[in-house]
């Protein structure tokens, strides 16, 4: 749904951290911001986000901190937490 | 003369056009699949503006220069965190001077100096004192209606609080729901309650409104300061649309068999329509259907404006079952548009 409003799929950044991706996301595509956020600065109830790495994909839900290193090539997918007939 | 119909529903925006006479349409779409489309209008700039919303990214506003092509805006309308309040979804834009208004849920305006790239509040609603009491609607605590005398004041109507109006390019208000029977009383505050649920000016002096309200359909000529019933021909009390066309002073509105059931009197899908500014309504049917138990929601209906000396102004409105009808005769005759839409949340119509 955010590419039918955006038309993108990604947005490459460079950044040392999980936090510090997000915001150059949000730098490159404002519009992300108030797509992901709420009015807090925290996801929004039914967006999820997660760290993937070569070893796997963390759900950010069950971090303490999104200052979490990355590594280079790694990647956040968010998706949308959609389910039910 | 092109004649546009922009149809906003649960799951994308449907375009409509016609020529000057209104009689073939060729539909396009979805805009925004996916998407909930809620309001569209002029940016005051040649551009339009759009409000789409998701259960799962909110809501934003969306900007075009031609109805087809949107581009989201960096900025939406935000309340400030220390409100507590959030933002849900936007009911209507309104143009006051050179600036557009927003009327959201949660209840509040957001005004744009910048054609809709940029909002900010307008603190004196959301900090009246009266906020406290404000109690939402079975369709959400929204400023779902605002009109202007296009310089200063401004009416905006709110579910179920009422009609609250601001002298002073809504700095300050007050409630102006005089003569209309309270839904839900407080302890605390009088003048509020009230369950409004479209508010239309005649477009030739803004202290006439009109206004269909949860109770019935009501006129002011007093700029909001009291208010009278006028359900002459009317079947019910309750109902939802309520628009004016502004060459002829022409009112509509559509009637629902009541809060329990909304949905047409007897299935019949009729709309009434008013030439003398609501003394009497008139039942329009030909063209609408029988046996259609969906109701037609609160801004689902429009007009184009266009009576003329050879033509007479045309009324659209969708409903819930993603019906669309049009009238290019103010009433008299009614055509149902190609396509089953979903849920129709809005009608807007735009000449160019």
């Amino acid at each position: 749904m955010i590419t039918v409003l955006l038309g993108i799929r990604s947005v490459e950044v460079t950044a040392s951290t999980l936090a510090g991706a997000l915001q150059a996301a949000y730098e490159k595509e404002p519009a992300l911001r108030q797509l992901l956020m709420d009015e807090s600065g925290s996801f929004r109830e039914h967006v999820l986000c997660y760290h993937r790495t070569a070893q796997g994909a963390a759900s950010t839900r069950w971090m303490a901190t999104l200052n979490v290193p990355l590594t280079l090539g790694d990647s956040i997918l968010i998706m949308q937490a959609v389910s039910g007939g | 003369m092109r004649t546009q119909l922009f149809v906003g529903t649960k799951k994308g925006a449907f375009l409509y056009s016609s020529d000057s006479a209104r009689e073939s349409w060729k539909m396009e779409g979805p805009l925004f699949p996916g998407w909930s489309v809620s309001a569209v209008a002029r940016d005051g700039a040649g551009g339009f503006v759009a409000a789409t919303s998701s259960d799962i990214y909110g809501p934003c506003i969306q900007r075009s220069p031609n109805l087809r092509e949107w581009k989201i805006a960096e900025k939406s309308p935000k309340y400030s965190e220390k409100s507590g309040f959030k933002f849900k979804q936007v009911w209507t834009f309104a143009a006051l001077g050179n600036s557009l208004l927003a009327g959201v849920d949660e209840a509040g305006v957001f005004r744009s100096d910048d054609h809709g790239e940029t909002w900010s509040e307008l603190k004196g609603l959301s900090s009246h004192e009266t906020r406290s009491a404000w109690f939402p609607g079975f369709g959400g605590l929204c400023a779902h209606h605002l009109i202007t005398d296009g310089k200063d004041k401004i009416w905006c109507g709110i579910s179920a609080v009422g009609v609250l109006g601001s002298k002073d390019a809504g700095k300050s208000w007050v409630s102006l729901n005089q003569g209309v029977p309270v839904l839900i009383k407080d302890e605390n505050f009088k003048g509020i309650g009230t369950c409004v649920h479209a508010i239309q000016r005649d477009p030739e002096n803004s202290q006439r409104i009109w206004r269909q309200d949860h109770v019935g359909m009501f006129r002011s000529e007093d700029g909001g300061e009291s208010w009278e019933s006028i359900q002459e021909g009317l079947p019910s009390t309750f109902g939802f649309p309520l628009v004016v066309d502004k060459s002829t002073r022409t009112l509509f509105c559509c009637p629902l068999d009541s809060d329990e059931k909304r949905y047409p009197p007897n299935g019949e899908l009729r709309i009434y329509r008013s030439t003398n500014g609501g003394d009497s309504w008139k039942k329009l049917s030909c063209g609408l259907p029988s046996s259609s138990y969906h109701a037609v929601l609160r801004q689902a209906m429009a007009v184009d404006n266009l009576s003329g000396e050879v033509q007479k102004g045309g009324v659209y409105f969708g409903n819930a079952a993603g019906e669309v009808y049009a009238s290019n005769d103010l009433g008299d005759h009614w055509q149902r548009l190609q396509g089953s839409l979903p849920r129709v949340l809005f009608v807007e119509a735009f000449v160019s």
